[in-house]
């Protein structure tokens, strides 16, 4: 035992005084093996920050550490950025959620239980002079003469819009006689006994007004609104990265939907100020210059020729108004028409470069903005959404918007602002659930109608066959005459039933499509899955159980995809340095020659070589490795002052903020340097079993 | 499924179907044509139309809806009735504006015709009236059986450069009254995309056309890609006198829900 340590001793003794004599070898591969625990430490460290980041992203604003949902299903489910067509994907549906909610909150690990539903709808628009014609037709009803008259202003302003649109579309359109009419029907609106105030307007001219002027103004695009619905005071208590910033909070028992702040600025935001936004961001957040950069010069050319989603939303006195503002700071033009002039004005106020855009982006906001319509919607307005149901027939229900909100630190995330929130009734009927009342209404329909149900593998047996209902032959002949006399002109009086409440015990059982499971310790998470998929089987229960990663769709991959890179970037870089210090050990071995001789010769076993060489190489690797580690270390302090920014909106949500705040990951940092250690030591066995085969007789030899 | 919005068609069309006779190619065209004629009308129609559909799934819905439109004008009025959730929703159609109004909000939204067709997943042929005989060459397949009918099958492809949504129809004639019994469309390929049955049918005089048209009573449509879709379309109260001028504004529509 003695003479062993006085051997380890002996070794560890020689090989410190070969390392210091051999000190540029040993520096080099030293700093490799650094390197290499440097990159080591700071990749693994920042892996486990951005997988604790996805994870408090996508599980505390959507998806809960589990979620279930039918075994029948087509598709996966995919919260974020997956689905069948359009985002839709076919996840079936849980009819009654209840008992399963009763299953899993049996667990001793479940917190909460949050049904949901994910589905698109589609938000239809008009235009601006849509809406001018429906406010005049308000204000037609509401008889106030000074404020019709102000309508009237308005569409005959914008109506002077349309045809300086139609003089240029002259030169471009392929249908020189569609225009010309549309010409005329403008010129008829725009004729001074047409839209005169204190002149009533009849049905007529305002049936006019929509149905051949307004389509003049164009058209937008229809908005897709990609939404859940889910039990809002459960989905509140359990997903703490949900913030109202504007409004109110859409409460139990309300009918309504929240917004997602990313969703209103970049689909229902005037399109001027979207590009301002766009712009300052990337010049003021980013700091990417105007000049230089693609994107940048981009939306500035974009942004110039925009004029007209200013001056669409303008009367007559705010349009002079603006007029006078530009010219006082120094934005002028000498056109006596109002419109030319303003339209000038207002294009070379957008043409922006790096010196004038800070100024001219407040300017807007200051000056602009309050005289146009900043956003389509605002919380307190009720918009109509459409939406295919599953049984394939379209559905439109009008949703108050109570506010807008944020998921906490993932303001400019892509990926996590495109969710809105509405209550789980209004999403039942979107999706097209029949209540039993209306499955009663729908069997009474039928019953009146007085049809029988037929299946297509008989239908022409028992349409034409002997006990059909065909009259194919025998024709009815009613020689004009109505059935049961319909009479058009008979009021219907049909009433809509839409209620804007609803009982909240509504939501405590019923139909949702999936839910969200939270956990009291999800650092139980798999085991909880295990149990839980195990449990609802036992009962009978056909479910998919997956996690949140699984849950969360292509997102949630993206911590596998980064981890994997990670880890393949550092075989790659530690195959590379096996490949060095095997390469340096053994060009070293051979410049010592002589030396390993002579040990040889003066009695050293061959295995006391190896254990030398060995014991070099872990010494080197020791200090190498640990000093990379305290470097890392040092490295992600520092980062951890500042944070890391996110580079842009994909990273911010892998960041789950706008920055990541790397933290010291102890255990990586001691058991990275240990496993390097060892493996450059195990790198080394060939070069030292090499050069325990040099003979005494080398070290006599002289080299050539 | 084409027919998902079929109340939209059905103002335009009349559902629109063929009638055909036999034998020689000249009386096969012949006959295409008078399928096309006779099913036309010109004037002013309103009928109570009950739309009930049903999926593989089992999700099932129905509508009872007034129809009333204006051919000459363009124009097209659809009120829900029936069930509650939808009673006083409704779409006026004024030349290629369609306008969904929202009883609930008291508003009205105009959508472009290419949003009500592409919208509602109807199509262009669901919105015009017959005319198989200017889109498609017919052919005489044979003399079958339907059930207790003797039918004509005959077998329309599609003319060259026409812009038709089913470039292969097959149509069951009735040999006696002539009537359209079974309707099939095809894909390019040869793929069978739905087949149609139209068991009753009643003949009106119409006083604006001076002469007398044929309307299916009831439709039953079969989806052939999706199999187990349906939809049962039902007319009712079919009146082809003129209707109001008035009738056709956002006014006379929004006087229904009050």
């Amino acid at each position: 035992m003695t003479s062993d340590l006085a051997q380890f001793r002996l070794i560890g003794a020689v090989a410190l005084r070969n390392l210091w004599l051999d000190r540029l070898r040993t520096f080099i591969i030293g700093g490799l093996i650094a390197a290499g625990a440097f990159l080591a430490v700071i990749g693994l460290s920042l892996l486990l920050d951005v997988q604790a980041s996805m994870r408090a992203s996508i599980t505390q604003s959507i998806a809960g550490d589990l979620q279930i949902y039918a075994a029948k299903a087509k598709d996966k489910l995919a919260l974020f950025g997956g689905g069948g067509f359009m985002g839709r994907a076919d996840i079936g549906s849980l009819p009654d959620f209840s008992p399963y909610k009763d299953a899993v909150l049996s667990h001793p690990n479940v917190a909460a239980f949050v049904p949901m539903g994910l589905d698109m709808a589609v938000l239809s628009r008009g235009n601006e002079l849509d809406d001018a014609i429906d406010a005049l037709r308000v204000a037609l009803k509401g008889g106030d003469q000074g404020i019709i008259t102000g309508r009237i202003e308005q569409i005959r302003f914008q109506l002077e819009q349309v045809k300086l649109e139609l003089a240029a579309r002259r030169l471009l359109s392929a249908d020189q006689a569609e225009l010309e009419q549309q010409e005329k029907d403008l010129a008829r609106a725009l004729a001074p006994d047409f839209l005169a105030p204190g002149t009533p307007l009849t049905e007529e001219q305002l049936q006019f007004l929509e149905t051949k002027i307004a389509p003049l103004s164009g058209e937008k695009l229809p908005t897709y609104l990609q939404y859940i619905g889910t039990d809002i005071a459960i989905y509140r208590a359990n997903f703490p990265k949900f913030r109202v910033i504007e409004g109110t909070v859409l409460e139990p028992g309300q009918r309504g939907i929240m917004l997602s702040r990313k969703v209103r600025e970049e689909l229902l935001k005037n399109g001027v100020a979207k590009l301002f936004d766009k712009l300052h961001k990337r010049i003021v957040k980013r700091g990417a210059r105007i000049a230089g950069d693609e994107e940048n010069q981009r939306f500035a050319v974009d942004l110039s020729k925009q004029y007209q989603q200013i001056l669409s939303y303008l009367d007559r006195a705010n349009a002079e108004d603006l007029s006078a503002k530009l010219s006082a700071r120094g934005i002028s033009d000498q056109s006596p028409d109002l419109l030319q002039r303003l339209s000038r004005q207002i294009s070379a106020f957008l043409t922006v470069d790096d010196d004038n855009f800070l100024e001219r982006y407040q300017w807007f906001y200051e000056h602009i903005a309050p005289k146009i319509k900043l956003y389509e919607v605002y919380p307190g307005q009720t918009i109509t959404v459409r939406n295919y149901t599953r049984s394939g027939y379209i559905k439109t229900l009008p949703l108050k918007v109570y506010g807008i909100y944020n998921f906490d630190g993932l303001e400019d995330s892509d990926l996590a602002g495109v969710l809105n929130i509405m209550d789980l009734v209004s999403f039942r009927e979107l999706y097209g659930q029949m209540t039993e009342a209306s499955r009663k209404e729908l069997e009474a329909m039928r019953a009146q109608v007085g049809l029988k149900e037929v299946q297509a593998e008989d239908a022409e047996a028992a349409l034409f066959g002997e006990a059909g209902t065909a009259s194919g032959a025998a024709v009815e002949t009613t020689m004009g005459q109505a059935l049961n006399g319909l009479d058009a002109s008979q009021v219907v009086l049909v009433k809509p039933t839409l209620a804007d409440s609803f009982d909240p015990a509504e939501v405590q059982s019923g139909l949702a499509l999936n839910a969200a499971i939270r956990l009291k310790d999800p650092s139980q998470q798999a085991r909880t899955e295990a149990e839980l998929g195990a449990d609802l089987e036992k009962k009978g229960f056909k479910l998919n159980i997956v996690d949140w990663q699984q849950a969360s769709g292509i997102v949630g991959q993206f911590v596998n995809i980064v981890g994997g890179t990670l880890v393949f970037a550092l075989v790659v870089i530690f195959l590379v340095a096996f490949v060095i210090i095997n390469n340096s050990i053994i060009v070293g071995t051979l410049n010592r020659t002589r030396e390993i001789g002579t040990m040889r010769a003066i009695g050293a076993q061959r295995s006391f070589i190896v254990a030398l060489f060995l014991a070099e190489t872990g010494i080197t690797g020791m200090f190498g490795a640990f000093g990379g580690a305290a470097l890392a270390v040092v490295a992600v302090v520092a980062a951890s002052r500042k944070g890391i920014p996110a580079a842009n909106d994909v990273v911010t949500f892998i960041f789950s903020g706008p920055r990541l705040y790397p933290v010291v990951h102890w255990q990586v940092v001691t058991l990275v340097p240990l496993l390097i250690t060892l493996f450059a030591t195990l790198a080394s066995v060939y070069a030292a079993r090499h050069a325990a085969k040099v003979q005494p007789a080398d070290a006599t030899q002289e080299k050539e | 499924m084409k027919l998902r919005y079929w109340f939209l068609g059905l103002a335009f069309s009349n559902l629109s179907t063929p009638v055909a006779l036999a034998i020689a190619d000249q009386e096969v065209r012949e006959l295409v044509k008078l399928v096309d004629t006779r099913q036309r009308n010109v004037g002013d129609y309103a009928s109570v139309v009950f739309i009930d559909q049903k999926t593989k799934d089992g999700a099932t819905k129905a509508f009872e809806a007034r129809v009333y439109r204006r051919d000459a004008d363009e124009k097209l009025m659809i009120l829900f009735t029936k069930p509650k959730a939808e009673a006083g929703k409704g779409y006026l159609r004024l030349e290629k504006n369609l306008f969904l109004y929202e009883p609930a909000l008291g508003k009205w939204e105009r959508q472009t015709e290419r949003a009500s067709i592409a919208g509602t997943n109807s199509r262009r042929d669901d919105f015009d009236q017959s005319r198989l005989a200017d889109e498609y060459d017919a052919a005489f397949v044979a003399d079958e059986n339907l059930g207790k009918f003797k039918v004509y099958h005959l077998k329309l492809n599609a003319k060259p450069g026409i812009d038709v949504a089913s470039p292969i129809v097959e149509l069951w004639i009735d040999q006696n009254e002539k009537n359209v019994m079974k309707r099939q469309e095809f894909a390019l390929s040869g793929k069978l995309l739905r087949t149609s049955y139209y068991p009753s049918w009643q003949k009106m005089f119409s006083k604006s056309k001076g002469a007398e048209v044929y309307m299916p009573k009831e439709i039953r449509v079969f989806d052939e890609v999706d199999k187990g879709n349906a939809t049962t379309v039902a007319l009712r109260e079919v009146k082809l006198e003129p209707l109001d001028a008035n009738m056709f504004t956002k006014a006379w529509l929004e006087s229904q829900s009050r």
